[in-house]
């Protein structure tokens, strides 16, 4: 039986067809792989770099899923001074977002941006995020002049030790990667929110948020209000400072308590958990300690009976120690971001491991009798 | 108000009714007792009961009275509830409101006349970035029988004051520029607009620039590692270094050969007097530079660069200016080209006349090598850095007067360690070794050792001492000691890695 198929005639029709359907499914394959080149934001993990680990925690949380970070500072690392290697550069040649501080701390930032050609990470553009937008920042120099030592021209720039400052990097984060990738806003939102939430959570506890707000007590903390507004009143007959819970109630026993830092690289975290720094082990910011100076410190130590004093793992630990034994004092050496000793790898375990550690030094100083 | 009225009304039911729970457990848990039964009147018009029926129908009213007054107390307590609620919201809503007043910084209050200031005139904050640095240094001969000249006298000489601007000039583009004042006179340094992302492949540079030949000819005078630029530099290219006009191309390459893979092209005058044509250039001269970085491990890289230039160092156009003469001029051996198809040495050449030489071209060629250690947590107190580099050069020359041929074939490198042994100190030796940079049978060499030390005072001012000694088979020995300050106001910062 002649079919149609077999027939030479109808075969030898059908050839330009072949050769049309092989052009087409070229054609496709090309499209596709062109398609798959070109996949929009929306379709694949964003790729977020940020200057320092704590901010790309921070970034996780919020993007979740949708996005991949990675940092350039280490955790055990001064964020003053970082150099711009052309690694760097390479890795943020493909980045989607970069998340900086935005103040005077990562001055090899900009270097390293040029040198990504990379424009959609430059300020002012859609990939650059400054987490700093929107916060009340402190010690804005007066009179700013280096006879004051390395200042931050616009205020201090070490944000993310007030866990309140970590919920505006997280919102900055969200609006960031929304303007990146808007298809995925919604999850960006609601990142933020959760991870809002658990800060708040974890600073005031739940009991006192459902009473004033979070809105109200993160007002209070930033002010440097908030254990004297609860210790000063009562609610149903009892002091509302039994209501606290979470970080600000663990801390409770540090409010007050007198404390020398190496740098100026606390006071958003000191703000918050009332703690009262009389001094740093730095004359001046970025100027190292002399003999003199060390001596003043000694000295000043030893009259308003200092019991501590804290410090970022990347400065000189044996100065710090060697002070501490001349006075008796602890000395608090910590990770100061993500990432900056085994086991922190969470802004949650940071503030925790700020906290545990100095209150596990006051108590060895026999601060709490 | 609301609060105390709330709590009077609440004090005047209670009163008036007892606790309303108090009144509820009466009322639920006592019988009703035959003498209230018997005072109970009954319904107009019902036939009055008999026997068991009058009580049952006082029971009835009882009953009765007993569910309204339970509605009457159900009612009463949900009031209280809603009355205690609305007292604990008062409380609450008291409390934030006495935080918010307690956060907020109050306002000034009064209304006093005052001055308005306009900031149309006072745009400084659009001024360039400016910084200002210093560089001094008191320059010791220690070599015995030394004939003083005007350059080598020991002295104290502030080598210069520069002056550095950068800004962004618009969304997509910034300048930097470097001005060098010294005692004789302004050195004009760099200036530069860069393009970031041309095309999306590549950095575009337009200016004056100092030339990515290896990584130290790109830095200042005042940002050295030593006090002065290694031999290697200095040979061929003068005291300066290569500092030349023209479009720098930077690729920022997929990693090929390493972890990043840079690519510069520069296209330049060849304005170097030394190794190119000086102010008679006529053909640009292009540079390639290809950069290969590895990061070894978190705190330690390894780069290595590779380099290459050429250019022509034939004189064309006309001799108008009187720079020609200069004391450097007279001594670049190259001679004029007549017109007239003979040739004369320059410093007989005639005002006016059109120089014509035939092409000569000069090209280096050569290679450098970094390795850095840095550990992470202690970056600050403690770094090692070896830098070595090498470079080849070939410079074709006029014939001389017999009409015979001349080249240079000239070859030099340095290499040094430099470590950071605390916050503030650091410890370095270098070690140069050239030819001089000459046509000569005899292979003159020179050699330089030079051990320093470095002080931190601060990031903004530092001090060096530095031992020099310099020799080589065609010179005397020259030792010297330097001590040098060098300080930085403003903003100014030095990009290494």
């Amino acid at each position: 039986m002649k079919t149609r198929m077999n027939d030479p005639k109808i075969q030898r029709d059908t050839k330009p067809n072949t050769r049309l359907t092989a052009l087409w499914s070229a054609a496709c394959v090309l499209a596709i792989g062109a398609m798959a080149w070109s996949t929009p934001a929306s379709a694949r993990k964003l790729y977020v770099i940020s200057s320092n680990p704590t901010y790309s925690s921070i970034a996780k949380r919020v993007g979740g899923n949708l996005i991949r970070v990675t940092y350039i500072t280490k955790g055990d690392q001064d964020p003053h001074f970082v150099r711009p290697k052309p690694s760097f550069a390479v890795q943020l040649s493909k980045a989607d977002a970069f998340v900086v501080t935005g103040l005077d701390l990562e001055l090899w930032a900009p270097r390293l941006t040029d040198k990504s050609m990379n424009r959609s990470i430059r300020q002012g553009q859609n990939g650059y995020i400054a987490v700093y937008s929107g916060m009340k920042l402190m010690e804005i120099p007066t009179s700013r002049s280096r006879a004051s030592g390395g200042v931050h021209m616009f205020g201090n720039p070490h944000v993310y030790t007030g866990p309140m400052n970590a919920k505006i990097i997280a919102k900055n984060i969200a609006i960031g990667l929304c303007k990146v990738s808007p298809a995925n806003c919604a999850a960006f939102k609601k990142g933020y929110r959760r991870f809002k939430y658990q800060i708040n959570r974890r600073m005031f506890g739940k009991k006192l948020i459902k009473l004033l707000g979070a809105g109200t007590l993160t007002r209070l903390t930033v002010a440097g209000k908030l254990i004297p507004f609860l210790q000063k009143r009562k609610y149903r007959g009892k002091p509302m400072v039994d209501m606290l819970g979470g970080w600000a109630k663990k801390a409770l026993p540090l409010w007050g308590q007198k404390l020398v830092t190496y740098h100026k690289n606390w006071i958003y975290f000191t703000k918050t958990f009332g703690l009262n720094v009389i001094q740093e082990v730095e004359p001046k910011p970025a100027i190292p300690p002399s003999p003199q100076s060390i001596r003043r410190l000694i000295n000043t130590m030893s009259r308003q009976k200092i019991k501590v004093i804290l410090a970022a793992n990347f400065y000189d630990e044996s100065k710090v120690r060697k002070v501490c034994k001349r006075v008796g004092a602890q000395s608090v050496i910590v990770a100061f971001s993500v990432h900056g000793k085994r086991g922190i790898n969470s802004y949650f375990q940071l503030t925790n491991h700020w906290i545990s550690n100095l209150l596990a030094a006051y108590r060895r100083a026999g601060a709490f009798k | 108000m609301f609060k105390i009225g709330s709590r009077t009304a609440v004090i005047v039911l209670t009163l008036l009714l007892g606790s309303p729970a108090a009144l509820a457990r009466r009322q639920t848990s006592k019988p009703v007792k035959p003498a209230d039964a018997r005072r109970v009147t009954p319904t107009p018009g019902t036939t009055p009961p008999s026997g068991a029926r009058p009580a049952q129908a006082k029971k009835t009213s009882a009953d009765k009275r007993t569910t309204r007054l339970e509605a009457l107390i159900k009612k009463l307590e949900k009031k209280l509830g809603k009355l205690q609620s609305a007292h604990e919201d008062l409380e609450v809503k008291q409390l934030i409101m006495e935080s918010q007043v307690e956060s907020v910084t109050p306002e000034k209050k009064g209304f006093k006349t005052k001055t308005f200031l306009g900031h149309a005139r006072s745009l400084q904050g659009l001024n360039p970035e400016i910084s200002v640095t210093g560089d001094l240094a008191g320059v010791f001969y220690l070599t015995d029988g030394k004939e003083y000249g005007a350059t080598d006298r020991s002295s104290f000489r502030f080598r210069g004051l520069g002056l550095h601007f950068q800004a962004d000039l618009d969304p997509f583009s910034f300048m930097k520029a470097a001005i060098s004042i010294t005692p004789n006179g302004v050195v004009f340094g760099e200036a530069y607009a860069v393009w970031t992302n041309v095309g999306g492949v590549m950095n575009l540079m337009a200016g004056k620039f100092r030339q990515q030949l290896g990584v130290v000819n790109r830095w200042h005078k005042h940002g050295l590692d030593q006090y002065d630029f290694p031999l290697m530099l200095t040979e061929p290219f003068g005291p300066g270094g290569l500092n030349q006009s023209g479009l720098s191309f930077q690729f920022l390459l997929p990693k090929i050969t390493a972890h990043a893979n840079e690519l510069t092209v520069q296209v330049t005058n060849g304005s170097n007097s030394k190794a190119f044509s000086g102010d008679t250039f006529s053909v640009p001269t292009t540079l390639v530079y290809f950069k290969n970085y590895w990061d070894l491990s978190k705190t330690t890289y390894l780069e290595l660069g590779l380099t290459g230039i050429v250019g022509f160092n034939n004189q064309r156009g006309g001799q108008t200016t009187e720079d020609l003469y200069t004391d450097e001029a007279a001594t670049i051996p190259f001679t004029l080209y007549t017109g007239q198809g003979s040739t004369v040495p320059l410093s007989f050449a005639p005002m006016g006349e059109v120089v014509d030489e035939k092409w000569r071209v000069t090209a280096f060629g050569g290679a450098n090598l970094t390795l850095f250690w840095e550990p992470m947590r202690k970056g600050k107190y403690l770094n090692f850095l070896w830098r070595s580099s090498f470079l080849y050069g070939y410079k074709r020359l006029a014939p001389d007067s017999v009409g015979s041929r001349q080249d240079i074939n000239w070859m030099g490198g340095y290499s040094y360690v430099q470590a950071k042994v605390s916050r503030t100190v650091e410890l370095g030796l270098r070690g140069d070794l050239v030819r001089t940079f000459e046509v000569s049978d005899d292979k003159n060499y020179m050699y330089q050792v030079v051990p320093y030390l470095i002080w931190w005072q601060s990031p903004w001012l530092r001090f060096r001492l530095e031992y020099n000694y310099h020799d080589g088979n065609a010179m005397k020995a020259a030792h010297r000691a330097i001590l040098q300050v060098v300080f930085a106001a403003g903003p100014h910062k030095h990009d290494r890695y």
